[in-house]
């Protein structure tokens, strides 16, 4: 994919020969003028991605070791990997008793005493629960996660595995890193390809994606999450670009490999499934069934036999191709189910606990965001769901325009393969919430996390909506603004709650 | 063969108001064909060589770039926040502070020269970053929005992914 090297390429004929150094000589004025021909768009994301992973290198040391989301089980499944060379098995793997240590950072290892060398020597096996029955605890709960993350990660951890565990996760996150990088690169791209000229949108859907608290959070922890959030966001990019410009059999294959890789990182990626099928059908149009799914064939085949091989390890393992219901029997002692579909859905505590975790809850909902900083964060985010129905109203479908043109500079006058390809992230964003609803009918630990993959479609779909109130005289401050905002906002949320946390004596 | 004729003609013909209407779900399969990337190279190359038609600053974008600047600036070095160690407890702090506690409290996980000079030009990247990132977008205010409803052909090179049918 490559939108750089074309632009430079055709913008050097444009250019009069005369402000042109002669060949092979590198002057100044050549140098200023290959950087003044980088679109202004690619400079703000240059300047993005500097901001992008100082602010990562610095979350990846802020937080003590092991405080991210299950990083205790995530490193315990890592160390199994490379140093037995093997996946740990739910319900008969246990997390190393030298991890105890940090016990308050995984699911129910109590009584957890952390401070007591009694208890350290010699950590709970079973707890009695409040139901007066005996519990296994301290055991391997991610071990149904899939393990392409720990795979890559096996090299870096035999590297160093000499120094602690405390100083391998530091070592670990940082190398977590570059999926972060990646999924903000994909919403850049993908914002590029749907609206090409539109520069409010190519500066606003990124910059909300990395200044996004916890998205960035998870990319800089020893977890699997931002993984298949970045291959998410890439299948997301391929499916924008196959409404864009056909699905191609050599673009199938590669959502096929995409969604894959992404299955084989988290099982959050299934949810990609329905997506990849709506955004093929209205490509190719329902009646042109043999072209569509002829194309399904390929992605839905490439997929299978890049991530069969853990699929027939889970039945082999489990008997069922998810481990669920063994993870559901780890966590019977606390685990409870959070009501039907339904009243979950129209449940405001459910809407308002994802909402703080959206935004907050860094490391084991510790550290708790004010709620009036939570209300100042929602005002705006009302005013773009306002705005993305503005949009509704306001946009049009132009039916003269083919695939792949679009009107020069108008986010309103839409092609229709721009309208699909906005309507694909209202759908992405719409099957990844429902999701994580669906997943807290049978766990209560559904967490806003999980919709994550959709990040990108989320970002696009507010900042449609600002752009829809925005007047076009006020977009560059607008524009400026958001930015200046999403900035300020990591600003307070790092200095008010998470370096006091971690760093200040109480 | 004949949607790809009617398609290349559209993308010669100028948009037509009457082509209006509401999103229909049914529209064909086409290629983008070489006369719309010819004008894609062309539309983008009018942009990377004309970074400068839209790089003047109006009085009121310098105002409110400076005003952004110091107020960051200001509120980094000389404002006195609410901090929450914990939850109820609650202690005022300099935002300065709070972050060189940060630096004087690195993970002692490498030498702590090297490991203060990452941190230090970590610091540098966000802070020249994010002024670079507020800068850029008053610089990329876009007033060609909505302006001319002209046709305009895929601004992206169609790239490796897209060839064969």
């Amino acid at each position: 994919v490559t939108t750089f090297e074309p632009i430079a390429a055709s913008a050097t004929e444009a250019i009069p020969q005369t402000t042109i150094a002669p060949l092979g000589t590198l002057s100044l004025s050549r140098v200023r003028w290959r950087v003044r021909a980088v679109p202004i768009v690619w400079k703000f994301f240059i300047a993005l991605m500097i901001a992008y992973l100082g602010k990562e290198a610095i979350n990846s040391v802020l937080f003590p070791p092991f405080t991210g989301h299950d990083e205790v089980a995530h490193y315990s499944y890592l160390r199994t990997v490379a140093t037995e060379h093997r996946i740990p098995e739910l319900g008969k793997d246990r997390l190393p008793n030298s991890l105890y240590r940090y016990c308050w950072y995984t699911l129910a290892w109590r009584p957890c005493y952390p401070d007591n060398e009694e208890y350290r020597a010699n950590p709970p096996q079973v707890a009695i629960y409040d139901d007066g029955n005996v519990y296994p605890v301290g055991v391997q709960y991610a071990a149904n996660h899939p393990p392409l993350y720990y795979f890559v990660l096996t090299p870096a951890y035999l590297l160093t595995e000499n120094q602690s565990p405390a100083s391998q996760v530091y070592f670990l996150r940082a190398l977590t890193i570059p999926f972060g990088a990646l999924t903000v690169l994909f919403a850049f791209l993908t914002v590029r390809l749907i609206f090409p000229n539109d520069r409010f949108l190519s500066i606003t859907v990124p910059a909300f994606v990395a200044w996004q608290p916890q998205v960035s959070y998870e990319a800089a922890m020893l977890n699997n999450d931002i993984v298949c959030i970045a291959f998410y966001s890439l299948i997301l990019y391929e499916l924008v670009f196959g409404i864009r410009h056909s699905f191609s059999r050599r673009l199938s294959a590669a959502i096929g490999v995409s969604l894959g890789l992404a299955l084989l990182s988290k099982s959050t990626a299934t949810t990609a499934l329905p997506i990849i099928a709506v955004a093929m059908i209205v490509s190719f149009g329902w009646r042109n069934y043999r072209l569509w799914l002829g194309r399904g064939i390929i992605t839905a085949g490439l997929a299978s036999l890049v991530s069969a091989p853990w699929y027939i390890y889970l039945y082999r393992t489990y008997g069922n191709f998810s481990g669920l219901p063994q993870l559901k029997e780890l966590q019977s002692g606390w685990n409870e189910s959070g009501g039907s579909f339904f009243n979950l859905l129209f449940n405001a505590d459910f809407v308002a606990t994802r909402w703080q975790e959206t935004w907050g809850e860094f490391g084991w909902r510790l550290i708790h965001i004010n709620n009036t900083v939570l209300w100042i964060i929602l005002i705006p985010f009302v005013v773009a769901v306002i705005g993305c129905f503005k949009y509704l109203r306001k946009a049009v479908i132009n039916r003269e325009l083919a695939r792949g043109e679009c009107v020069n500079g108008s986010v309103f006058e839409l092609a229709p393969w721009q309208a699909w390809a906005v309507g694909l992230m209202a759908i992405t964003f719409g099957v990844a919430y429902l999701a994580i609803v669906q997943f807290g009918t049978e766990f209560s630990l559904t967490q806003a996390r999980y919709y994550f993959p959709a990040i990108n479609a989320l970002a696009l779909l507010l900042m449609l909506g600002f752009r829809t109130l925005i007047p076009d005289r006020w977009l560059g401050i607008g524009q400026a603004s958001i930015v200046s905002a999403l900035i300020l906002l990591n600003l307070v949320i790092y200095t008010v709650y998470v370096i006091p946390f971690w760093h200040l004596p109480a | 063969m004949t949607e790809l004729n009617e398609n290349a003609q559209a993308n010669d013909k100028p948009a037509a108001s009457s082509g209006l209407e509401q999103i229909s779900p049914d529209f064909e399969t086409v290629e983008p064909s070489p006369s719309a990337e010819s004008s894609a190279t062309t539309e983008e190359a009018r942009q990377a060589v004309e970074p400068d038609s839209s790089a003047k600053l109006s009085p009121g974008a310098i105002f409110f770039g400076l005003l952004v600047t110091l107020g960051f600036v200001a509120f980094v070095l000389l404002a006195k926040v609410t901090v929450h160690p914990f939850d109820k407890v609650d202690r005022r702090m300099k935002v300065l502070d709070v972050w060189t506690r940060l630096r004087n409290h690195l993970p002692e996980v490498a030498h702590p020269t090297m490991l203060r000079l990452i941190f230090d030009v970590s610091i540098i990247m966000i802070v020249v970053g994010s002024l670079a990132c507020v800068w850029i977008a008053l610089l990329a205010a876009d007033t060609s929005g909505h302006s001319d409803h002209t046709h305009d052909a895929p601004a992206t090179d169609p790239g490796a992914l897209q060839t064969e049918h």
